[in-house]
């Protein structure tokens, strides 16, 4: 398992810091590029800010909805999926090469035929996040549990467990750290796909945002758009992050 | 078979499966522990030693032959309990957490859960560590926390495989002491995988010597003089010793040893 906390959770002087000096490099490179498609921050800051006066906030609305769902899905499909395979063997060896064969299609190539079958609503868009995300969740989880010491699986066995505490007790909590590891990368790959399927055949959404204000040649309002969903996918990392700190606390010891 | 052994091993065989071949981990294993004595099985490695505790605990079940623990299979006794190696205790619950698992999977009420589980740490002088993660304790305490969530079931055996082969010198005394003192208060029968001589002759009242491929029990030695501390560096205990030296090393004659 990576060890992630090390790289992610920081103090908030760092944040602060850290935001301060992108904040500089945008600005530096604003002026050294002199061009009106790159604007200098506080340009796309006063959009930002006229825009969530507006109507940015539906479209941030509509993102995150559509993220959250597919997160949502994705993980509880994968980590089921993903905790019965680790646990049992002859099943596992059914399904591998299954997984195996599957695993490396760049599954954003099923969008168009998505689009076909499903329309070009929110289904469409949902399926197609949940399925990229579904995999990463469920290698990790079914890996996780497969390589979980036997001792925590005997020694819980031993005291009567049945197959549903077992995975209660020890499957789901011993694999809950890679699972949100899992998540975490997860949660990068939505944010991709989802701008992809939101500048598709639809009226809403931060990536239609992005791409409309593109073709009307509004740069801030676009940068804008740019800074409205970076800090979608932040705030949503640090969820996992509060996430990680409540459930394994054990881990840092 | 006498009618008082508590527990009576008759003839076991199990088989492993292992890339299509069947492996002989045990072959003809006889063993009987009366209630309330403490035995100690002793064997090179690989002797099938963990293959026999698993078998008696209830979790491996493909065996043939007999086991009863008070005239019943493993598979219907519920009054046993087993203690790993690495103890086998949950990194991600608490010691409070860990040791009251037993008893939520044996569905008891949750203030009786709560009660028993109080009550077991404070009489093991361990209320301290509730909180803590097995990650934040050593050794010594894993091992005493580990008996505790064993203890807390109420059990009428326990097996314990290699209890104490993970820890110093010292500490390991130190928990076969203890170990005693929980038996002369609670008489359960109990049984236990060591590779250690010096340990098998202080804790064994019934000592079993296996020996490997296939994995069998070829000898079973009373022990008088086990539990007492006086007789560690007695020249009775050192005979004892090196007779089990011997026995485990084929049988080969004392002279020829060391």
């Amino acid at each position: 398992m990576i060890k992630w906390n090390r790289y992610t959770r920081l103090k908030r002087v760092e944040y602060i810091y850290a935001s301060l000096l992108l904040l500089l490099f945008w600005w530096g490179l604003s002026l050294l590029i002199n061009n009106t498609a790159f604007p200098p921050p506080h340009h796309a800051m006063k959009s930002l800010i006229e825009g969530l006066g507006d109507n940015l906030l539906v479209h941030l609305g509509v993102s995150l909805y559509r993220v959250l769902i597919s997160l949502f899905i994705a993980t509880l499909l994968g980590v089921s999926f993903g905790l019965i395979l680790g646990k049992n063997r002859s099943l596992d060896n059914l399904v591998a090469p299954i997984i195996y064969l599957t695993y490396p299609i760049p599954k954003v190539v099923f969008m168009p035929i998505l689009f076909i079958l499903l329309g070009i609503g929110d289904l469409s868009k949902i399926v197609l996040i949940t399925l990229i995300v579904f995999y990463q969740i469920l290698v990790t989880t079914r890996d996780a549990a497969r390589n979980l010491e036997e001792e925590y699986i005997l020694s819980v066995k031993s005291l009567g467990a049945n197959a549903w505490e077992l995975y209660w007790h020890v499957y789901l909590p011993g694999c809950l750290p890679s699972i949100l590891t899992a998540l975490r990368l997860g949660l990068g790959t939505a944010m991709a796909v989802l701008f992809l399927v939101e500048t598709y055949a639809t009226q809403k959404g931060i990536g239609y945002f992005i791409m409309e204000s593109l073709s009307r040649m509004a740069y801030d309002d676009m940068f804008a758009g740019i800074i409205a969903m970076g800090t979608l996918g932040f705030i949503l990392y640090l969820g996992l992050d509060l996430a990680e700190k409540k459930l394994c606390r054990w881990v840092k010891y | 078979m006498n009618n008082h052994d508590f527990l009576t091993i008759q003839g076991l065989e199990v088989y492993y499966r292992q890339n299509k071949q069947s492996i002989d981990a045990l072959e003809n294993t006889n063993l009987t522990l009366a209630e309330g004595k403490i035995g100690v099985i002793i064997g090179p490695s690989g002797c099938g030693k963990s293959t026999l505790l698993n078998v008696i605990a209830g979790l491996h079940h493909d065996y043939q032959g007999e086991i009863f623990i008070d005239n019943q299979p493993p598979k219907v006794y519920s009054d046993t309990a087993l203690i790993l190696q690495e103890y086998g205790l949950l990194p991600w619950k608490t010691v409070q957490e860990n040791i009251m698992l037993g008893l939520q999977i044996k569905k008891l009420p949750k203030t009786e859960v709560i009660h028993r589980t109080e009550e077991i740490l404070e009489q093991m002088g361990l209320a301290s560590l509730a909180k803590r993660y097995p990650a934040q304790l050593s050794g010594g305490q894993r091992q005493r926390i580990a008996i505790a969530r064993s203890l807390v079931l109420k059990p009428r055996l326990l097996l314990m495989d290699e209890p104490f082969s993970s820890l110093d010198a010292l500490t390991r005394e130190e928990m076969q002491e203890y170990l005693l003192n929980i038996w002369r208060e609670t008489k359960l029968t109990i049984l236990l995988i060591t590779h250690n001589i010096e340990e098998a002759v202080f804790l064994g009242q019934e000592i079993f010597v296996m020996s490997p491929f296939p994995g069998t029990i070829k000898r079973r030695i009373p022990n008088y003089l086990a539990g007492s501390y006086d007789s560690r560096g007695k020249i009775e205990y050192l005979n004892m010793v090196n007779d089990l030296r011997s026995s485990l090393q084929g049988g080969k004659t004392n002279d020829k040893m060391e």
